[in-house]
């Protein structure tokens, strides 16, 4: 039995390397798509996989995924290097592996038969990394919650309090006696069930992240 | 005993850890060069580099290497999809798409204009 397998990637070497690996093969039936509207074309012709570039052109792969789900039996995403954010946000908008652009030849074919078994495609690291990626988005949401609970005040003077600011320095910036600011770090602490000034500073530094960038960590 | 590296056609080694690009290049050259797959982080890739004596070189872009400048040596970037030659010390941007094609039609140029110069 045939595999259709669609290769959907806006860099013409990765295109033409799968097509030469696969077509040596006897078992898949290759196309390619350079962008969005050319996978709609494929997608709409039949295909059983679509390998998929994370930066698909024009809106990335996790873009594409939306146009893939339901219209085909795998979406593997794909990309060089992969961070710990990029396969989480594949995984979460619907793709059901996630390979490194380095894999070796033998192994592509091996992942793809699997896949055409149903089996999900992510290496053992890639599994690793997304669990870190888990870990740390509950993480940030625990910290989220826990901050929730923090008046306006507690917040500007956890973000004084945070960048090692003693209490009188906390003071003069925000125009209030030194008697509250001690008021409002042992509220804070209290509320956030913290040890010290330190553990506020570090519980700070992770609310920041989740706010900034998100889930961190590369391959 | 056959002498070995006696070559009937042009060695392009390819300094990747991308197996699929060596893949693309392989099938684009053809029977115009053989292609030599090297890892960039081989302790000794100096020394292999050296032993094999390529007739010209292409790497991917986040390979950092020691590139001999008397031969054809191309950077491609897998991510751009640029490529770029070495020209006196320099790295050029070359126009059009980085087909395989592309630049084995580029590295043959090298090759041969260089022959008859």
């Amino acid at each position: 039995m045939t595999t259709r397998v669609c290769i959907a990637d806006g860099v013409t070497v990765f295109r033409a390397g799968v097509r030469a690996v696969l077509e040596r093969e006897k078992d898949f039936a290759v196309s390619d798509a350079a962008d969005l509207a050319e996978l709609e074309d494929e997608l709409s012709a039949g295909v059983e996989i679509v390998l998929l570039d994370a930066d698909l052109p024009p809106h990335g792969g996790v873009a594409a995924i939306a146009s893939a789900k339901g219209r085909c039996q795998e979406i593997i995403v794909w990309s060089l290097r992969p961070t710990a954010a990029e396969v989480l946000n594949a995984v979460r908008a619907g793709a059901t592996g996630y390979l490194r652009k380095e894999i070796s030849s033998v192994g592509l074919v091996r992942t793809l038969r699997g896949a055409a078994r149903g089996e999900s495609p992510l290496s053992r690291d890639l599994t690793a990394l997304m669990i870190d990626a888990i870990h740390s988005t509950e993480s940030h949401a625990r910290a989220n919650q826990l901050a929730a609970v923090l008046s306006v005040r507690e917040r500007q003077v956890l973000d004084h309090l945070a960048r090692g600011a003693k209490n009188k320095q906390i003071a003069v910036a925000l125009t209030i006696s030194e008697f509250t600011v001690k008021r409002h770090v042992q509220n804070i602490l209290q509320k956030l069930g913290l040890p010290s000034r330190r553990a506020a500073a570090a519980f700070y530094g992770s609310l920041a992240e989740s706010v900034g960038s998100g889930t961190q960590g590369a391959v | 005993m056959a002498a070995v590296g006696f070559r009937t056609r042009p060695l392009v080694a390819v300094l990747s850890q991308v197996p699929l690009f060596v893949e693309a290049l392989t099938g684009a050259f053809g029977e115009i060069a053989d292609i030599r797959g090297i890892d960039p982080a081989d302790v000794a890739v100096d020394g292999l580099l050296h032993a094999f004596s390529p007739d010209a070189v292409i790497a991917d872009a986040d390979v950092a290497s020691t590139l001999q400048a008397d031969i054809p040596c191309l950077r491609v970037d897998l991510r751009t999809q640029e490529t770029f030659i070495l020209s006196d010390g320099d790295w050029t941007l070359l126009p059009g798409e980085s087909s395989p094609e592309a630049i084995r039609n580029v590295v043959v140029a090298q090759l041969y204009g260089a022959r008859s110069a």
